[in-house]
């Protein structure tokens, strides 16, 4: 009878096209940071976002489940669904495993740490429903942040993470992490009810739930009811909408561009306040560090390069949902078509520049805390990268917009937060003294120049004649 | 009515991935007209009325809005059009107070006067935020938006679905308010009939992707009405009504509704079946039902 009840709270997650899509992409990630590597540990500990996010979608998945009248009326529905999860964690750390174990590598290590990170994920988007809101990658925001904390543990305390795969003593600790993790999530998810903080934002959350027939606007209410009743919010929207309209332009492009981005909560406001968290973090590994040789011409590039970047594309591609709902009944202000797709690309310009000019403070204040200090060319080539980097990842990010929250998108979205910094980290890491400047900025900015007009122009056109009421 | 029209739509077909939902559909709504579109669950009212505003795009034939095509209609169209949508979706986090404001500021003119009196007489809170209202409070917020500044076309998709009895009584004056302009026209879907038979004066009624009616409700009323049928003998199991919508036979006695039914054809039947036939009116739920059932 569980069989039966188990094997149906499975097919939750593989009737949808979207489980599978991040099951290959885990796979095709651990397999390649289990077969392709060096074995040491703290290349098994970069599978850690790959797990993270695969958790949150299992926390996801499970919290929509768990926010439904039905969770607490149907028998064994919590047995089931708790049963399946967990069965999910079992399969992914068995094959890490497997493939650790086939590689040569340290399979308790590989165990635990999926076991880990799994939990922790769904532990998260149990316990944070709102993590689900927006995007999925925004799933990958939060394995960012678990990444960071790799990341630390990486560069802080390398001799911590090498023990990983030797000592048994770790392996256990993270292993019983994980067993706490599992008794807390179930403890969260059996006794929820509608009384429970956050209930209505983990319904409908996630998009492989079964009934689709209103999942955002449930979602938003969710969110909403959680607005109205945390005064910090409440008080910073009223604020904003204050200024805004006392201080708005003319009537024109400028103040339609500013009001719609003000009712869309200012998303600008929560990418600078991301992008403000990694300038200290980054501020504080640079000083941590010193050393220029550290910062640049390593593999640590890619992060100062990568995370900014991609925390800015994940908070505007997360603000997205929000809007997607909205934009039938925007678009039938006194607009036309052809306006509002240009006012959303200055909308999208405007945040591209807000977003550019943090990363680039960011590498500013890397550069001057560094010493020695790297030479100008250097920084400048770096700049020049970072921006080229927004150019194209922004315009690509307006016509990634059009296609919703398709797989599509997703991988677009791969391309867009992965694939970009890593053109610009290995260039950087081949820019030498010996490289002509012009070759380092002019060059990468005129190509992405050129590859922004083009996307921008794609996604105009695009955007002028597809439908805008996506919510049917 | 001064007989220009506002909504031209010829030959529209909309598809969706495995479904045709628009086959063809043509309807054209002259301004000053009140217009109820009728149709089942899923025949496609959403669809058309999408459509017909520009947020669907159509596959095939023509639509037009205030002789524009409607896909790409102007600045100065939209700020004639008012939309209220069957599901309404505005932003939680703004007050009631904020949205009014949020959403005059685009209009280039707004009756800031009927939108405060609409606000108080059907009992909103200006000062409460959007995200925990009811979702008929939500309905009434979304009505009163798309009057402030007072539309020449007003397409109302299910409005009052879901309205309290007196939501729905003020809904309905309002909107007989709103066309004491004789230039305004309103294109309005509603399963709720009653309401539709007080404001409304011409009916579409949407069927398998068509309008198959679009006339004045009156002449839809005087077309199509039951024959009740008692014969002196048994009727057969076959027995027909030529054009009936819909027969029903029970012994001796039949139900047919009949569209356009001619004297001749109560006469005919009357000799041949040796019949007494009474003509019974219908009420725009039973022509409704009628129609469908035939379909």
């Amino acid at each position: 009878m569980l069989g039966r009840q188990v094997q149906q709270a499975l097919r939750v997650y593989t009737t949808h096209g979207t489980f599978w899509a991040w099951v290959i992409f885990w796979l095709v990630g651990h397999v390649v940071f289990s077969l392709g590597t060096t074995h040491e540990s703290w290349e098994l500990v970069m599978v850690a976002p790959l797990n993270a996010v695969l958790g949150l979608e299992i926390g996801r998945t499970l919290a929509a489940q768990f926010s439904r009248p039905g969770a607490r009326l149907l028998p064994a529905f919590a047995k089931a669904h708790l049963v399946a999860a967990g069965g999910l964690v079992f399969l992914a750390a068995s094959t890490h495993a497997l493939l650790v174990g086939f590689a040569g590598g340290p399979v308790p290590g590989a165990i635990a740490l999926t076991v880990g990170t799994l939990t922790m994920g769904v532990l998260v988007a149990v316990y944070k429903g709102r993590v689900k809101h927006g995007s999925r990658l925004l799933q990958g925001l939060s394995s960012l942040g678990i990444a960071v904390f790799v990341l630390f543990w990486l560069l802080l305390d390398i001799a911590m993470l090498e023990r990983l795969g030797t000592d048994p003593l770790l392996q256990a600790l993270i292993g019983c992490f994980g067993i706490v993790a599992m008794v807390a999530i179930a403890s969260r998810l059996v006794n929820l009810s509608e009384d429970s903080p956050g209930y209505l934002s983990l319904a409908d959350g996630s998009d492989w739930d079964v009934d689709l027939t209103a999942p955002l606007d449930h979602q938003i209410r969710g969110q909403a009811r959680e607005v109205a009743f945390a005064s910090k919010s409440a008080i910073l929207h009223d604020s904003v909408f204050f200024v805004a309209f006392f201080g708005l332009p003319r009537p024109g492009r400028w103040r339609r561009i500013v009001l719609r981005q003000l009712a869309h909560g200012a998303s600008s406001l929560s990418l600078l306040s991301a992008q403000a968290v990694l300038l200290l973090l980054f501020l504080c590994l640079g000083w941590i560090a010193g050393r220029s040789d550290f910062v640049i011409g390593s593999h640590f590039v890619y992060y100062p390069s990568m995370a900014p970047f991609a925390v800015a594309m994940i908070v505007a591609w997360s603000a997205w949902p929000v809007r997607v709902d909205h934009l039938a009944w925007e678009s039938l202000l006194p607009i036309d078509r052809e306006a509002f797709a240009s006012d959303m690309a200055i909308a999208n310009r405007l945040e591209m520049t807000t977003a550019a000019v943090g990363h680039c403070l960011v590498i500013l204040a890397l550069a001057a805390l560094m010493t020695p200090r790297p030479p100008v060319a250097l920084v400048s080539v770096w700049l020049a990268l970072i921006v080229a980097q927004y150019l194209v990842g922004y315009n690509l990010l307006f016509w990634i917009n059009s296609f919703g929250s398709s797989c599509v998108a997703m991988l677009l979205m791969g391309i867009a937060c992965f694939v970009l910094p890593g053109v610009t980290t290995v260039a950087l890491v081949h820019t030498t003294p010996a490289t002509p400047w012009h070759a380092g900025t002019v060059a990468p900015l005129v190509a992405a120049l050129i590859a922004s007009i083009g996307l921008h122009r794609l996604a105009v056109r695009r955007w002028c004649r597809m439908d805008l009421e996506w919510n049917r | 009515m001064t007989g220009q029209v506002v909504i031209a739509a010829r030959d529209v077909q909309r598809r969706f991935p495995g479904k045709h939902v628009l086959r063809g559909a043509d309807l054209e709504i002259p301004q000053g007209a009140v217009v109820g579109l009728l149709g089942k669950n899923a025949a496609g009212k959403s669809t058309l009325i999408k459509c017909i505003l520009g947020l669907l795009r159509i596959d095939g034939g023509t639509m037009h809005v205030f002789g524009e095509d409607a896909w790409w209609l102007s600045a100065e169209s939209k700020a004639r059009l008012g939309y209220v949508p069957q599901e309404v979706k505005l932003y939680p986090w703004m007050r009631v107070r904020q949205m009014i404001a949020y959403t005059a500021a685009f209009y280039p003119a707004w009756n800031t006067a009927l939108v405060d009196r609409l606000v108080r007489e059907w009992d909103l809170p200006p000062h409460d935020r959007i995200g925990p209202l009811s979702v008929g409070q939500l309905q009434k917020l979304a009505i009163i938006l798309a009057l402030g500044h007072e539309p020449d076309l007003l397409v109302l998709d299910e409005p009052v679905a879901a309205l309290d009895p007196v939501a729905r009584r003020d809904f309905l004056r309002a909107i007989l308010d709103f066309m004491q302009s004789e230039n305004r026209t309103i294109l309005f879907s509603t399963h709720i009939t009653s309401d539709l038979e007080r404001v409304a004066d011409r009916v579409a009624i949407l069927q398998g992707g068509r309008i198959v009616f679009h006339d004045g409700l009156d002449t839809l009323k005087e077309s199509v009405k039951r024959l009740r049928i008692a014969a002196a003998s048994e009727l057969p199991a076959d027995f027909a009504v030529p054009g009936a919508l819909r027969v029903e036979v029970a012994g001796r006695n039949a139900l047919a509704a009949i569209r356009d039914a001619g004297d001749g054809l109560i006469d005919e039947l009357r000799a041949r079946w040796d019949a007494t036939v009474d003509v019974e009116p219908l009420s725009l739920e039973d022509i409704f039902l009628e129609m469908h059932h035939a379909g």
